[in-house]
């Protein structure tokens, strides 16, 4: 792109006025879409081949010089800027007749189309259109590519049938009239009324790096025949539907099944053309509208497909906005780079028997339709030979594999339900999809006993001796257990309790609480594990809910007391077993066992975060929790000489799993004390000391423990469970414990702990997300659609539990056991998690998050309903809302306050809360509004609340008057030139401009001053100050200390050439270089933008990894060779990262890089190291900054931190073998590295290339080209 | 602004005949999408009609039963009618109002 812009103020705005006028909003949206850096860019292509007679092959040139003269579109040139002018002159589009032998046709034909096929046309090149024919003596073959932005379909239908010959002579319609004030003005009223109500586009399964997949587009045809078609049109016509709309509402309702049953937005690219109105001029008058289309569930086909018209006769009623202005009112802070609405869909109309007539014949095969930002393209097209083209074009790389393939089956059966014989369109059924064949049914569970504290007793049995309970007190035997149990069982037994009674286990961690909670067991009671920490207001509320009599608790005065309080009996722990083993001989077996008191079928009561503020009891049967258990166990194959540690708190169900998986096998349960049951060194610590075979947590402390580091040799098996498991958390494990496997858990409380597991593998961490996964012997895990119907593959659903695990229900709540249980004729008893998901077509499972507010803190389990009813109930409190803000952190609660709140109603609130609430459900700020944002239906609208107010401690910035330094001037004047007046603070759209004025500017910018800015980093942050540190960093902000820029992407490079930065840690002394270097390279420029943590990188080595590190993320053809470049330091970076890489070497060029200590010594001062960067900003960029400055002012400052940074590491930087040759340019003028020959002591072939001037004149032109030389001859 | 209902079913069968749709008296109750009217013709005939009558379809409302000639012209009577009342009522107020001020 070396368009030029005009370079004074006048001629710019006139071309910019010129040039916006009769770009068309489809046009635009092309032509916008190819600009770096935005989401699933790329050109807008369409490639055809069509069968045309012989004989119309040596008019054709003539043909298409007549298109040519009278289409002025098809004369149209559009630079790099957007800007459009006619191309001067007589211009000829050449057509190119290659002729074949009958033998070779389909030879030279497919290279055609390939080359076609393949990406031909350069961006600001004109013509856009390629023809090219292949003859033989009987038959001929026309082949087009052009941009799309050229022409719409009814355009290209006119456009091969002048070419054929057809002279129809009718004259050319006007181009529609552009829309009155009054109409626009109308239209903006009705867009930001509809815009924000338009629901997200549908949740399809994408690969993880869908938003940059590769150009591959996949094309799929259906043909409808006319028999389909005809019953088609017929019952559509009887109700009041036009077919487009038929088939539209097929499409929407299909992805929204593929949802979740979800409302969602499409893109309906509407044609502004009348078809009825004759040929119009050639054009692309195409306009794209969202249009939401409603969820279907329940729904008939007739009142869906009715609404779904409805809306597009409204919206296209609009349509003097188009997609981008509607998206821009629906969110005006939104990302601009985002895709909105990326499924889109076209109806065009075909008149196949016309140009059968010319001798034209498309090949609906072949043809290739690219269209940048767009994920699947579907196409209507009504033919006038009564069938219906149903195209499907999609980008290959961004879905998974096999779901398109599926997903269009699915709709050639929903389209032959429709047509079918006597199909009653009004009949909800129709709509639904057939269920696919049954799962497998749940494998059945061996029953290996009947109650726990049974099964814990044959092993005691079996092995007395072995330790049960490691602690900080020692071991704890079986048969020492059993005999404290028994202890418990009897003080229970003693003070009245009887066979079902629930026990609080109230007691500090340690070995005490797996004695009362097996006593308990013994005595024929149902336990109720509480965490020790639980305030007191939500003990109170346990107490009345379980209607409670007994606890087993500490005999500390202050708790016993608050027992009795509420009118519990307590019962202390033994205490020998309590704190040491007991010296007394060890009992006979026989005498350890109580009288048979019999035992409920109920083993515990856990209680869980309810979302209308009380919390919810979990009744879970002995049968269920066994299930559970002895399946887990037989998962990790858990035997006499494992130890577990029990991570959790006895309040969550973990802690059943960390006591009964050992107790049942013969293993060890390990222990935390109370005080340091959080504190990760402690559990590397317990972990090292009792040999811990197994973790068994919340993701979150797991990351926690691999963030502790060190070796954990003894751990064979990690446990995960509770939440999203961090992609890069399993290999962090690993690096903890070698060898070690981690099984990722899941399912519920209710469900008996879990029910679904996936071992993960490598490849899971490139996922998406880590798999669900499969379902635990004896349960089942079902994703059900509102309908407790299976939904298809790849469809979300609501993930349900099924099986031997699911839980009877909420204690004393029958009503809210009703809401999540349901026994289903199917199904069976069946828990709805609120979680959704979608199984593949392998049968694991993916979990998507929930259904509800539920939401996860540390891997607790949270309802912010119950949150916000404990706030509600306050007198100062109207409204609230609770979230949990994506950067962690817990809870947040957003109030609106009564006129009377007390000034110190903060405190209160919180006082409160904390006697109500766990801890990790006290917000840890309050933030009080005048209003609780809404949605459309009246929930709690996060996305505004996000934005409604600050969150405490991230104040908003103060509109500060605009910093005068070089970049903003220069950006400013351009600005000001483009749009007429000066920036402020606002942003460049809010001012007026729109993304083709935004294209200018980087065109000027880039044209005048050289700051290669990418489109979509700029879209990031679109104002003055964005942009001026975009120009004076060359990259937009991040908040990696590491970054990198790739200024063109390259298909298939023929080589790579990786930049390192120089001292300062940005790239703009080295846009010369890049933009010198030929095109199939492929190169990417590393920069720092802030200082790396002291610990990621404490060396000059270090510091290069992070750079290997951050490309390897990017770069998915590791196998192409490289260059790697530096200028001083980043010289220094480039040799050692020759060393650590895992890419090919082939050359590392140094740009006077100092390699000697001597040369590399710097003072440690700060007031030298302050001057000399003044000194370096000044000579490398040109900016001219004081010494205060780089005090005040805070990018600077940051800037200058780097700079001392990588001053250091170089100073300390100890150099080593670079395993490949090397290439050393040398400054003719005091070259940073005296000594010449000091190179060669570290690399095998060194090459040294004087340069003219300094230092600091490397970049110079002359310079720059020698430099290119030598990194080209890195592949010769 | 003197509208009656001939005059709005004229406009609409005009604009439809405009667009080669022949709509007979018999029709007016017959949908419009079932005779054959696609989708470009009828945003076309309800912009018309918008301009015309300076009234706001709530298309979306109106599609969800079938859209005759006879509901269309009926539609634009009862925003005509609407505006109309609103005119009157304002002037009787503000008639009212100047009453009141007399009075006092």
């Amino acid at each position: 792109m070396t368009e030029h812009v005009g370079t004074t103020a006048g001629t710019t705005a006139e071309t910019a006025a010129a040039s916006d006028h009769g770009l068309g909003p489809l046009q635009r949206a092309y032509l916008v879409g190819d600009q770096d850096g935005l989401e699933l860019r790329g050109p807008a292509r369409y490639y055809l081949a069509c069968e045309l007679p012989v004989s119309a092959v040596d008019s054709l040139q003539q043909r298409l010089d007549r298109l040519v003269r009278e289409a002025p579109i098809l004369r149209t040139r559009v630079g790099a800027d957007l800007t459009r002018t006619p191309v001067a002159g007589d211009p000829v589009v050449p057509v190119t007749v290659l002729d074949a032998t009958e033998a070779a046709f389909d030879t030279v034909d497919g290279g055609v189309r390939d080359e076609f096929r393949s990406d031909t046309l350069e961006f600001d090149a004109w013509p856009q259109l390629r023809v090219t024919v292949v003859r033989s003596d009987r038959r001929a073959r026309i082949h087009l590519v052009y941009a799309l932005w050229l022409m719409d379909a009814a355009s290209l239908a006119r456009f091969l049938r002048a070419l054929a010959g057809d002279t129809d002579g009718e004259p050319a319609a006007p181009v529609p009239a552009p829309p009155t004030g009054r109409r626009r003005e109308r239209d903006e009223r009705y867009w930001r009324k509809v815009a924000p109500t338009l629901p997200e586009t549908v949740e399809a399964p994408l690969r993880p790096d869908w938003r940059h997949a590769g150009r591959a587009v996949t094309h799929r045809m259906l043909h409808l025949d006319r028999p389909t078609a005809e019953a088609v049109t017929r019952q559509a016509k009887e109700h009041g539907l036009t077919v487009p709309m038929v088939l539209l509402t097929v499409y929407g309702a299909l992805l929204g099944a593929v949802g979740g049953g979800r409302p969602h937005t499409v893109t309906l690219v509407r044609s502004q053309q009348d078809p009825d109105a004759g040929d119009g001029q050639l054009g692309n008058h195409g306009t794209p509208l969202p249009v939401a289309v409603p969820a279907a569930e329940g729904r008939d086909f007739v009142s869906l497909a009715r609404e779904v018209q409805g809306r597009v006769l409204e919206q296209s009623l609009h349509s003097s906005l188009s997609g981008p202005e509607i998206a821009r009112l629906a969110d005006p802070a939104g990302d601009r780079r985002r895709l909105l609405y990326p499924f889109a869909f076209t109806a065009t109309e075909l008149d196949t028997p016309r140009e059968a007539e010319l001798g034209l014949l498309r090949d609906w095969d072949t043809l290739h339709l690219r269209v940048p930002q767009v994920l699947l393209d579907h196409q209507v097209g009504v033919d006038r030979d009564g069938t219906i083209r149903l195209g499907f074009d999609w980008r290959t790389d961004a879905f998974d594999e096999g779901f398109l393939d599926d997903f269009v089956e699915q709709y050639a059966r929903a389209v032959d339900r429709l047509a079918a014989e006597g199909a009653d369109w009004t009949d909800p059924a129709l709509t639904q999809a057939p269920a696919p064949p049954a799962a497998e049914p749940a494998r059945p569970a061996q029953h290996r006993g009947a109650t726990l504290q049974q099964r814990v007793l044959e092993t005691v049995d079996r092995m007395p001796e072995a330790p049960a309970v490691r602690d900080g007190d020692g071991v704890l035997t079986y048969a020492e257990l059993a005999d404290a149990a028994a202890e418990v069982a009897r003080r229970l037994t003693t003070a009245g309790a009887t066979v079902g009674d629930h026990v609080a286990i109230h007691l500090p961690r340690g070995r005490g609480q797996v004695v009362a909670i097996l006593g308990a067991l013994l005595a024929g009671c149902v336990y109720i594990p509480l965490d020790w920490s639980l305030p007191p207001g939500r003990l109170d509320r346990i107490t009345r809910q379980a209607r409670l009599r007994f606890a087993v608790t500490a005999d500390e005065g202050s708790v016993a007391d608050g027992w009795q309080q509420r009118g519990v009996r307590t019962i202390a722990v033994p205490t020998a077993a309590a704190t040491a083993a007991p010296t007394a001989a060890p009992a006979a077996p026989g005498e350890r066992r109580l009288p048979d008191r019999g035992a409920p079928d109920v083993a515990y009561v856990i209680f869980t975060s309810g979302s209308t503020g009380e919390p919810k009891g979990v009744v879970i049967r002995h049968h269920a929790v066994l299930n559970t258990v002895d399946a887990v166990n037989d998962l990790i194959k858990l035997g006499p000489s494992d130890s577990v540690l029990s991570v959790s708190s006895i309040g969550f169900d973990l802690s059943v799993y960390d006591i009964f998986g050992p107790l049942l096998v013969g293993a060890a349960v390990v222990m935390l004390p109370e005080d340091t049951a959080r504190t990760p060194s402690a559990w590397t610590r317990t972990v090292t000391e009792h040999a811990v075979t197994v973790w068994n947590s919340a993701p979150a402390l797991a990351a926690l423990l691999a963030e502790e580091g060190g070796a954990l040799p003894s751990i064979r098996s990690y446990l995960l469970s509770g939440d999203w498991i961090p992609l890069n958390l399993p290999a962090g494990l690993e690096r903890l414990s070698a060898g070690a496997e981690v099984i990722s858990l899941g399912g519920a409380t209710e469900g008996s702990i879990w029910s679904i597991h996936h071992r993960i593998a490598p490849a899971d961490r490139t996922g998406r997300s880590i798999p669900y996964g499969k379902p635990l012997a004896g349960q089942d895990i079902l994703v059900l659609d509102a309908r407790r119907g299976v939904c298809q593959d790849w469809h979300i659903g609501e993930i349900h539990i099924a099986g031997d695990g699911v839980a009877d229900g909420y204690l004393n709540d029958p009503q809210r056991t009703a809401e999540a249980f349901v026994d289903d004729p199917r199904h069976g008893w069946i828990y709805r998690t609120g979680d959704r998901g979608r199984r593949g077509p392998d049968g694991v499972v993916e979990f998507l998050g929930r259904a509800d507010t539920q939401v996860k803190v540390n891997g607790y389990r949270v309802e912010l309903g119950e949150i916000e009813a404990q706030l509600n109930a306050m007198d100062h409190v109207g409204r609230s809302a609770a979230c949990v803000p994506q950067d962690g952190g817990g809870v947040l609660a957003y109030v609106t306050l009564a006129a009377d709140a007390p000034a110190d109603w903060r405190e209160r609130s919180i006082a409160a809360l904390r006697d109500q609430l766990p801890s990790y459900m006290v917000p840890f700020a309050l933030v009080d509004l005048d209003e609780i944002p809404l949605t459309a239906n009246g929930k709690v609208d996060h996305r505004r609340l996000r934005t409604a107010a600050p969150p405490p401690g991230a104040p908003a910035a103060a509109a500060a008057p605009l910093d005068r330094g070089p970049h903003t001037q220069e950006v400013a004047a351009c600005w000001t030139e483009l749009l007429g007046r000066p920036p402020g603070t606002e942003g460049f759209f809010e001012s007026g401009g729109s993304s083709l004025d935004a294209i200018r500017l980087l065109s000027m910018l880039r044209g005048r001053f050289g700051y290669d800015i990418a489109f979509g980093r700029f879209l990031a942050d679109p104002t003055v100050t964005g942009l001026a540190r975009l120009c004076r960093t060359g990259h937009g902000s991040s908040s990696e200390a590491v970054w990198s820029f790739t200024p063109r992407p390259v298909a298939r490079p023929r080589g790579r050439v990786i930049v390192f930065p120089p001292v300062g840690g940005g790239v703009a002394c080295y846009a010369g270089l890049v933009r010198s270097l030929p095109g199939d390279l492929d190169v990417h420029l590393l920069g720092f933008d802030r200082p790396f943590d002291a610990a990621a990188a404490p060396t000059l080595a270090a510091a290069a990894e992070l750079c290997l590190r951050h490309l390897e993320a990017r770069i998915d053809d590791p196998g192409v060779p490289c260059v790697l470049v530096g200028w001083s330091f980043g010289g220094a970076l480039a040799v050692e990262a020759a060393r650590a890489s895992s890419f090919p070497v082939s050359r590392v060029v140094v740009l006077d890089t100092p390699v000697s200590a001597a040369a590399r010594h710097c003072a440690d001062s700060d007031g030298a190291m302050v001057s000399a960067f003044v000194e370096d900003i000044r000579r490398a960029g040109g900016v001219v900054a004081s010494e205060r400055d780089v005090d005040t002012d805070p990018a600077l400052h940051r800037r200058f931190e780097v700079y001392r940074q990588n001053m250091l590491l170089l100073r300390d930087w100890q150099p080593g073998r670079v395993p490949a040759p090397l290439v050393q340019f040398r400054a003719g003028e005091r070259p940073a590295e005296p000594d010449p020959q000091a190179w060669r002591e570290w690399a095998p072939t060194v090459r040294t290339v004087a340069l003219t001037g300094g230092h600091f004149d490397v970049f110079e032109p002359e310079n720059v080209r020698r430099v290119q030389d030598e990194i080209e001859g890195g592949w010769q | 602004m003197a509208v009656n209902e001939p005059n709005v079913i004229s406009t609409i069968i005009g604009q439809l005949a405009g667009q080669g749709y022949g709509i007979g008296p018999e029709e007016y109750e017959a949908d419009l999408v079932g005779a054959g009217v696609n989708s470009v013709n009828l945003v076309r005939l309800l912009s018309v009609l918008e301009e015309q009558f300076d009234v706001e379809f709530a298309v979306a409302e109106l599609f969800r039963e079938p859209v005759t000639v006879a509901r269309l012209a009926a539609e634009i009577n009862a925003q005509i009618n609407a505006q109309i009342n609103a005119q009157i009522n304002a002037q009787i107020d503000s008639q009212v109002d100047a009453q009141r001020a007399v009075g006092r």
